[in-house]
């Protein structure tokens, strides 16, 4: 999760609630926990934050008060949380559905129509605020997916929101580019938003800046532009040293994203320049050793009716020179739009539709073709809490089922309908 | 051994007769509000609640959303009562789950208590006795136009008033 770059209300807000909030707040029920407060404060339906959430992100995720649940020992220079801070999410669904695990090389498949994903994850976050001005966050997965035995930490780092006293917020650690404009955490859809998961634009490690100018916002960051999970030796020297490599070359990704406010509507422009290894070896499963050019671009619109009704719209343009055969570009373009709607505190329904053409990527057998997608998720949420719901989704899949065209097997070759049923725990 | 399609089944069964039975049984959240002297007006980020003893959805103290300018409204309520001081009140999780009973403190002159802090502001005690005398004033202006806007006091009361912390001021 990104804190999205400060709005001209952070100060209204600090100033605000500073007079009236004394007393010791998100899907982070550490924060509930901590400032004695309702789910319901931030959350308009976990995990989908409601205006005052967005005030709380924006803020550095404190509130005012936030030293008093701390101990300073005496020690004014002290402000340790009372107790660490820890909650937890977990998730387990039960899933039917049509798509197939298929090797692409070699075509081998296994089917499995039902599918008891139990646990789906278990996460354990953290936040707290450290100092003044710098607060942390991380959270680690365990088991992702099925992934027993793994654990893997995406979001995780430190955020000074007045460096140096001008005004501009920095975060450095581990984050997704794409939380710059939708957050896939606090989506409601078991359905991901999929253009930033194939335009490559989610975990990364580097620095973002951020500031409020004027009516608008920007924001600007550096990243390594290899994921997270590059881990290289340093043994140059001859033995190896202790230290590692996280990035695998010198060139680094440049990312920002503009926004404001027309009327009632959010906006924002979204753009990247950096390189990506090349796809190689048989249905460019392997990377390869060059480094191509990429770039997206994209615009995001948003806005609410009420408190009630959230919708939200993104589009992602993209151009990756060299990507597969050198000298060639290809250029593809995605999005996705959707709803949250709030019934009342026990019933959220929500719909999700996800669009992407390949491109230039289409015809090249690889899987790159599969990033084609035109499909419809309808999810339904039950609160039995405010931090547990019973979750329902449907997903159509308006794609045509697609015969192997190339050597490998690529490209659509099942339909990805499912119905999914669940639990979604915060605590 | 069990075939998937019909495990799966009996489990979406299950799940859904307990989901109905759970809708059946829960009543969304209320706050209830009890006052003593009763009858008092509860305000809160909306305006206007309703007068005690009152009970209101969670939603009313937490709204999704809200015009900007309420925000130092948000998770707070402010009861007000003839004579008696306006008290803030910034709601608990507590507060919810087990309702608020509020004691106001009321005078027997029939005039407005001077304003007090917010009853659950334990830091904003610390800060207050800290603070110099021309804050407090420059409050005790900000919570007399407010009786004025509301109606609980006259303008002429209110200017009367005015004068007085003024002239404290040029003390």
């Amino acid at each position: 999760m990104v804190i999205r770059p400060a709005l001209l209300h952070i100060r209204i807000f600090s100033c605000c609630l500073l007079a009236f909030w004394m007393a010791g707040a998100s899907a982070m029920p550490d924060f509930a926990r901590r400032y004695d407060l309702s789910c319901a404060a931030c959350h308009a339906a976990f995990p989908r934050l409601n205006k005052f959430g967005e005030y709380f992100r924006d803020n550095n995720m404190r509130l005012p008060n936030w030293k008093e649940g701390t101990v300073s020992g005496g020690d004014d220079r002290l402000a340790l949380p009372a107790a660490p801070s820890l909650a937890f999410r977990a998730q387990a669904y039960v899933q039917a559905r049509q798509g197939k695990s298929i090797d692409p090389v070699t075509g081998a498949s296994e089917n499995a129509n039902t599918d008891f994903q139990t646990p789906y994850l278990i996460k354990l976050l953290s936040s707290a605020p450290l100092s003044e001005h710098i607060t942390y966050y991380f959270y680690g997965i365990l088991a992702e997916k099925g992934g027993n035995g793994e654990v893997i930490v995406e979001d995780a780092w430190f955020r000074h929101d007045d460096l140096f006293g001008s005004g501009i917020g920095m975060m450095l650690g581990q984050f997704q580019l794409s939380d710059l404009m939708f957050p896939r955490e606090t989506r409601m859809t078991f359905q991901d938003f999929m253009a930033y998961r194939m335009a490559g634009i989610t975990y990364d490690r580097g620095v973002l800046f951020d500031r409020a100018l004027g009516p608008l916002d920007l924001a600007l960051g550096l990243t390594n532009g290899n994921g997270i999970e590059d881990n290289l030796n340093i043994n140059s020297p001859g033995y190896r040293r202790p230290d590692k490599m996280f990035d695998n070359d010198n060139s680094k990704t440049l990312f920002g994203r503009i926004g404001g406010e027309a009327g009632p509507i959010n906006w924002g422009l979204f753009g990247l320049a950096g390189k990506q290894r090349n796809a190689t070896g048989d249905a460019g499963t392997a990377i390869g050793d060059r480094n191509t050019r990429k770039r997206v671009y994209g615009l995001d619109l948003s806005g609410d009716l009420d408190g009630r009704l959230w919708w939200f719209a993104q589009y992602l343009w993209n151009d990756w020179d060299d990507f597969i055969q050198e000298g060639r570009s290809y250029r593809w373009q995605g999005g996705f739009a959707g709803v949250d709607y709030i019934h009342d505190d026990h019933w959220v329904f929500s719909a999700l539709y996800n669009y992407a053409d390949a491109g230039d990527l289409a015809g090249t057998d690889t899987i790159y073709e599969g990033i084609d997608i035109n499909s419809l998720s309808l999810n339904v949420s039950y609160y039995f809490m405010r931090n547990v719901k019973g979750v329902a989704e449907v997903n159509f899949d308006f794609l045509d089922k697609r015969e192997k065209t190339g050597t490998y097997y690529t490209g659509h070759l099942s339909k990805e309908n499912y119905l999914l049923f669940g639990f979604d725990a915060a605590f | 051994m069990l075939r998937s399609e019909p495990a799966l089944a009996l489990i979406l069964a299950l799940g859904v007769a307990s989901l109905s039975a759970h809708a059946a049984s829960l009543q969304i959240r209320q706050l209830r509000i009890e006052s003593d002297p009763s009858g008092a007006e509860v305000h809160g980020i909306g305006g206007l609640l309703g007068t005690t003893p009152l009970s209101i959805p969670e939603r009313a103290i937490y709204p999704n959303d809200f015009p900007d300018e309420r925000l130092p409204w948000y998770g707070v309520v402010e009861l007000r009562h003839p004579g008696c001081r306006p008290l803030r009140h910034r709601v608990t999780l507590k507060d919810v789950t087990q309702g608020l009973h509020l004691r106001l403190q009321c005078t027997d002159t029939g005039m407005p208590a001077p304003p007090a802090r917010p009853e659950s502001a334990p830091g904003a005690k610390q800060a207050t006795r800290r603070t110099d005398p021309y804050r407090r004033r420059l409050r005790q202006l900000k919570v007399l136009q407010e009786l004025l806007e509301d109606g609980l006091i006259s303008a002429e009361e209110e200017a009367n008033i005015r004068r007085r912390i003024l002239e404290q001021v040029d003390e």
